[in-house]
């Protein structure tokens, strides 16, 4: 018969280790709790581009407006990244050998597409239409941050299921005139504003699973 | 817990002193007065080069960025404080996704959504108008196109399943040389110098040496190419063979009329409907779906009269499955039963002398049994009291002579110009196929033939096999094929070349009635193939023919832009729809009849006979390597994945075959072992066997004897011969017992016992409700009474009042006709994965929708009966009530939500549903059979090419997780939203679910049922409406319209009328 016998010095922290042991679910569980939060590891999501594109630049200092360039986005779920052809409007124009808009005019002749990377990307189960939030007086700013002053363009919200139906339960602060979606400093003028926007619009953001999941 | 390491000290500090005005952060923003201590990406803490760049930008801007302000992020460093495990959980992200916009965006294209296009499919000749959906230029749904008369909105399995053969990694991709063993990959700049030699040789004696070997096609750009290849070559012969193709029809008219005609019948103007081993509303049979809308138009009970169709067939058919009366009469009688209706009703009907004589009522043996006379007898009386009001259709099998006396009954009743049109085919032969191919064959073994272009087509596969065409095709001294897949022609000719498929072709074609519609191309050939345009355009001396102008210069009178887009954009071009004819009807004679015609029913060992017909999925073999065709049960059998001999149970009895059997047919010296299958209601003496399976050169999915995949089911094509072509005499057939595997059928083959039998029988009136129309007219509240039941109360207080939308769906148990149409449509909506065999056999077959089959009386006589069975959407769902983590939830619209991704595998909803409509991912099979999800990245070009097909829209479901139909619920957001954009009402029919657009006979209708006006709510009220085990108090929002027939009373057992009288007291 052989006990396992625990060496002599083992008692010497036997009180360290009841600590250890009643510490250690509560570190491990923050840890996840935080660390796997979608505060911790979406927001901030910074990703290099392929192209240094500054919407600080284009849509803060020049005043572009969002839907010049992202102009699916009142009709379609996507609010589309533009075609080269797009960023040719100007560009065959303005700054027209600089070498960071290489890859867009070599996309442009080529027709090879450039490789952006997604900074707001839901996972593929979740289907978040644009166009139904656009047109109903959501602004880009509630869920894209201030991207009037990106250098490049971060995540600024969770935009977890739970940060989402937070707004779908109670859509009055976020709400605008759909004038001022793409106003990124527009707030709203009084407290009531958002009771008589829902109430005049009817206003009534669903909640079943079905809206996003299909 | 670590501090900050000393390495990233030292790069912080790194940072700090680079910073300068231009870096140097400034906080700016609402309220935030965040310090800039910590990095803001990993790029910045490991110092990349590109960061380093960015930090000495080119201009100086005044805003630099402003760290997020998250407090998740500085709380959670607060407390760790190890900046490595940030690192790590930090990478503790997904894959990196990437967008890659289009360079140049064409006008109105909008990323992320479908575009419909307009464009149309032949098969056997007869184009169907279609709309291909494109979304983000790859086509991945087709529908049908409204305006086209042979769709009527319509698309057949065949149609829906095109996309997947579309994106098949099997499909070759390159030109091949040399045949058999000598083959090797090779290039179109080598085809095209070959072919240099072969044309320049041909051309000295005028091309005496070149044959053409077609399939059958209405196109008449390819009608101009092949003029002018002739024109070229004024010695070579073009030769049309279809495998599927009768000459029964085109011999018929020749013999009736003098001259080839095409028959339209308007079923919704006909009374009473007699076919003769005819399936009509299927869609191989010519305007199939739009015959199966008008015919089932004229069934509706609430109209006050309904038609009366009656089948005299060898077989259960889909007509026969809707029809009110069936007669199960051997194939090669039916010429007899011809003669007899046309003596009979030529006797009372005073036709025109120039008609000819009558046939005389035939002595034959069949003809003495009592039910048989009764029911001829009842269908020529019925015929004769509604002239002009009738349709009388030969099968497409049956022999020039039926056909001929057919044409005589329409005349004589008088439906021509009423129910039954002609138009002139001016498109046929002066021969039939077979006798076309008979000669090249000839020609071949005889050393004349040089060169031989084979466009499209399998020959050396479906080719009678006393022809050895394989063996022939070998001995031209060069041999092309055009093909989609490298298939056994293509083994055996000198040269394959890669076809486009229809979706990436240019052309046209032309309806059964001659309306034009132009084929346009949805995508660009994945496989740099072309289509039989380009080819024959080169072999007429088109140097580098380019489809759209050879498609435009066939069409003067679209040149015009105007008129081309228009067409374009219809994808029908009115005014091309031929003339209505008036032929004649000539004398024709005495029909002469021999021995088998005048036999008795069944037939012995020996003297049985053998139907080949077409399969209803894989047509003639060539969607063998389909594996959403493969996988659907077929509509009578649901056998999947496998073919089978059809036999009747008395004959089987007599024969000691006993159900799913392994057994030996012989035809001649020829002879197959394929499973047996015991029919119900299949004519005793006559075996059926579906022609295409047993491909051994289809690819992966239908058989690959190369690489040592089995092929699927029999190949029929063995059996048969130039005699015999369509139905063999003189079959025997000897049974091995049990068949070793396992047999693949969704709906259960074997009996199940007596009692088991006998509770099948006494519970089904009361799922698939039927009754007449007399006991409809008598009490039309008759359906509902079929089942009692105790006051429904329910457990729950009374769920929430749904003030928006209310999502219902009616389905019409007389119109559905059992195609299966619905089914593909949508398994090709939803991503819904494919099985194999061994999985349908274990009962996991993962289609969404499923249509099932009852029989109905005796097993010699039986009656057919359809219910297609979708997720119910149960009100009260008892799946939504038990599941563990909330996975499927009711939306406030009447839906039962699927949340996959919250799905843990428990499959207890599946377990409690009583409809049985759940299926679960037991296996990964969307990454097994297509090699790539969203998680694992792949750069095999095969799987790229196969995860085309999949609808964006729609949920890839991975292992471990439910699913169902979900009422198409993306379609039905995506028209909510558009609506709601533009602040307008959504119109009824706007939704319109996968199945109910495909639907034929639109059987399947879905709308809001708060809306007063909408179709499903009417549909909802009528008498006729019931749900599905509505006793359970499940308040399905799916309801079913009973069926109701219209039997003839003089065919109606005496009992049947002492049941309604006792109704009528009860």
């Amino acid at each position: 018969m052989n006990l396992f016998v625990f060496p002599r010095w083992a008692n010497k922290t036997r009180q360290i280790a009841g600590v250890v042991l009643g510490v250690a679910p509560i570190y491990l569980i923050a840890l996840i709790w935080y660390g796997a939060s979608p505060k911790t590891t979406d927001v901030g999501y910074m990703p290099e581009q392929p192209v240094p594109y500054s919407h600080a630049l284009h849509a803060g200092q020049l005043g572009i407006d969002c839907r010049y360039c992202h102009n699916t986005v009142e009709d379609s779920s996507h609010a589309a990244i533009p075609p080269a052809q797009t960023c040719m409007n100007c560009h065959s124009k303005v700054w027209t050998t600089s070498p960071k808009l290489a890859p867009i005019r070599e996309s442009y002749q080529t027709g090879r597409a450039v490789e952006w990377v997604k900074v707001h990307d839901l996972p593929d189960y979740a289907y978040f239409n644009h166009s139904a939030h656009v047109t109903r007086g959501i602004g880009c700013v509630s869920c894209h941050g201030r991207v009037d002053q990106m250098e490049k363009v971060y995540q600024h919200e969770p935009l977890s299921m739970g940060w989402c139906l937070d707004c779908h339960r109670n859509p009055e602060p976020n709400l605008r005139p759909v004038e001022e979606v793409t106003n990124m400093t527009w707030a709203q003028p009084n407290p009531e504003f958002g009771k008589e926007f829902r109430e005049k619009n009817h206003i009534a953001p669903p909640t079943d699973c079905s809206t996003c999941h299909r | 817990m670590s501090s900050i390491s000393d390495k990233s000290k030292k790069r912080l500090s790194v940072l700090s002193n680079a910073s300068d005005a231009s870096t140097a952060p400034v906080s700016v923003g609402v309220g935030d007065t965040s310090k800039p201590t910590y990095w803001k990406s990993l790029a910045e803490l490991e110092q990349s080069p590109e960061f380093l760049e960015l930090a000495a930008r080119e201009f100086a801007a005044p805003l630099d960025q402003e760290p997020p302000n998250s407090p998740g992020r500085r709380r959670f460093m607060q407390i760790m404080g190890a900046s490595m495990s940030l690192a790590g959980l930090d990478a503790c992200r997904w894959r990196e996704d990437k967008i890659l916009p289009l360079s140049r965006r064409p006008e109105g294209t909008i990323p992320g959504s479908s575009r419909y296009f307009a464009t149309a499919m032949e098969l056997n000749g007869n184009a169907v108008g279609l709309y291909a959906s494109s979304y983000d230029g790859r086509p991945i749904k087709i529908e049908g196109n409204p305006a086209h008369p042979d769709s009527l909105g319509a698309a057949a399995a065949f149609h829906q399943a095109t996309v997947l053969g579309l994106y098949d990694p099997d499909r070759s991709s390159s030109v091949v040389s040399g045949a058999g063993a000598a083959r090797k990959a090779s290039s179109w700049n080598e085809f095209g110098k070959a072919l240099g030699e072969i044309l320049s040789a041909l051309r000295t004696s005028a091309g005496a040496g070149l044959r053409v070997l077609a399939e059958r096609s209405s196109s008449p750009s390819l009608a101009e190419q092949k003029r002018r290849l002739l024109a070229a070559f004024p010695q070579a012969k073009w030769v049309t063979f279809e495998p599927t193709a009768s000459d029964g029809p085109r011999a018929g008219s020749v013999l009736a009329f003098g001259k080839a005609y095409r028959s339209h019948y308007a079923f919704d103007a006909a009374k009473v409907v007699v076919t003769l081993d005819a399936d009509v509303v299927h869609p191989t049979f010519p305007a199939g779906l739009a015959n199966a809308r008008t015919l089932t138009k004229n069934r509706l009970p609430e109209a006050g009269e309904m038609s009366r169709v009656y089948a005299i067939e060898s077989c259960v058919t889909l007509t026969g499955g809707i029809s009110d009366h069936r007669l199960a009469v051997k194939a090669t009688l039916i010429k007899s039963v011809a003669a007899y209706l046309d003596a009979v009703v030529s006797a009372k009907a005073n036709p025109l002398p120039e008609f000819g004589a009558a046939q005389d009522k035939p002595a034959a043996e069949f003809l003495k049994d009592a039910k048989v006379a009764k029911f001829l007898d009842s269908v020529a009386a019925d015929l004769l009291a509604n002239i002009g009001r009738s349709v009388v259709v030969a099968g497409q099998h049956q022999p020039a002579q039926v056909h001929a006396l057919v044409h005589r009954l329409n005349a004589v009743l008088g439906n021509v110009g009423r129910t039954v049109s002609y138009t002139e085919d001016t498109g046929a032969e002066a021969e039939s196929d077979l006798a076309a191919l008979k000669s090249l064959t000839e020609e071949l073994n005889g050393g004349k033939v040089e060169a031989l272009l084979i466009l499209g087509g399998n020959p050396v596969f479906t080719a009678p096999a006393d022809l050895a065409f394989g063996d022939a095709l070998a001995k031209a001294k060069s041999s092309i094929h055009l093909s989609l897949y490298e298939d056994e022609t293509s083994l055996r000719s000198s040269w394959h070349l890669p076809a486009a498929h229809y979706l990436e072709s240019w052309g046209d074609a032309l309806s059964w009635n001659g309306t034009l519609s132009i084929v346009q191309p949805l995508i660009a050939p994945l496989h740099g193939g072309k289509s039989a345009l380009e080819i024959v355009a080169e072999f007429a001396g088109t140097p580098e023919p380019k489809p759209l102008d050879l498609v435009r210069a066939g069409h003067p009178e679209l040149t015009a832009e105007h008129a081309w887009r228009r067409a374009l954009a219809s994808g029908v071009v009115d005014g091309t729809a031929a003339a209505h004819a008036e032929p004649k009807l000539q004398a024709l004679g005495k029909v002469a009849l021999v021995e088998p015609e005048l036999g008795a029913l069944g037939g012995a060992n020996g003297k049985l006979e053998l139907v080949f017909s077409v399969d209803p999925k894989i047509f003639d073999g060539r969607y063998a390597n389909n594996a959403w065709l493969q996988e659907l049960p077929e509509s009578m059998t649901k056998l999947t994945w496998d073919n089978a001999v059809m036999i009747s149970p008395r004959t089987a009895k007599e024969l000691g075959v006993n159900d799913a059997d392994s057994i030996t047919v012989s035809v001649g010296n020829r002879q197959i072992t394929l499973l047996a299958l015991i029919a119900p209601g299949h004519a005793d003496g006559s075996l059926r066997i579906t022609l295409g399976h047993g491909r051994t050169a289809a690819g992966h999915v239908g058989g690959l004897v190369s690489e040592s995949i089995d092929p699927v089911g029999a190949n029929a094509y063995a059996l048969r011969s130039a005699e015999g072509y369509e139905i063999a005499t003189g079959v025997s057939v000897q049974s091995h017992g049990t068949v070793s595997y396992r047999v693949s059928s969704t709906q259960d083959i074997y009996t199940v016992g007596e009692i088991g039998q006998q509770g099948t029988q006494e519970r089904l009136p009361a799922l698939v409700r039927e009754g007449t129309l007399e006991e409809f007219k008598h009490d039309p509240k008759f359906v509902e009474e079929i089942v009692e039941h105790n006051p429904l109360l329910s457990l729950w207080v009374p769920p929430v009042s749904y003030d928006g939308h209310k999502w219902g769906m009616s389905i019409d148990l007389n119109k559905c006709i059992g195609c299966s149409a619905c089914v593909t449509a949508c398994q090709a909506e939803n991503n819904i994965p494919v099985v194999g065999k061994e999985n349908v056999a274990k009962g996991r077959e993962m289609l969404w929708l499923r249509v099932d089959r009852y029989y109905k009386g005796e097993p010699e006589d039986a009656e057919v009966s359809f219910q297609p069975i979708p997720c119910q959407q149960c009100e009260n769902a008892p799946c939504e009530q038990v599941c563990p983590v909330g996975a499927t939830m009711h939306s406030s619209e009447g839906l039962n939500d699927m949340v996959y991704n919250r799905c843990i595998g428990t499959r207890y909803c599946s377990n409690n549903c009583p409809y049985k409509v759940r299926r679960f991912n037991y296996f990964n099979y969307n990454l097994d059979t297509i090699g790539v999800t969203p998680y694992t990245p792949t750069d095999d070009p095969k799987a790229k090419v196969k995860a085309m097909v999949f609808n964006p829209e729609v949920t890839v479901r991975s292992r471990g997780v439910m699913e169902k139909c979900t009422f198409c619920v993306q379609r039905i957001q995506n028209v909510k939203i558009k609506a709601k954009n533009v602040k307008r009402p959504i119109e009824d029919g706007e939704i319109k679910t996968a199945c109910q657009q495909t639907c034929p006979t639109g059987a399947i209708v879905f709308g809001d049922l708060n809306d007063g006006k909408a179709q499903v709510t009417g549909l909802q009220r009528l008498p006729r409406s019931y749900a599905l085990l509505g006793e359970l108090n499940n308040k399905p929002r799916v309801q079913y319209l009973a069926r109701i027939k219209n039997p003839n009373p003089a065919l109606t057992p005496a009992e049947a009328h002492a049941e309604a009288s006792k109704s009528e007291h009860g």
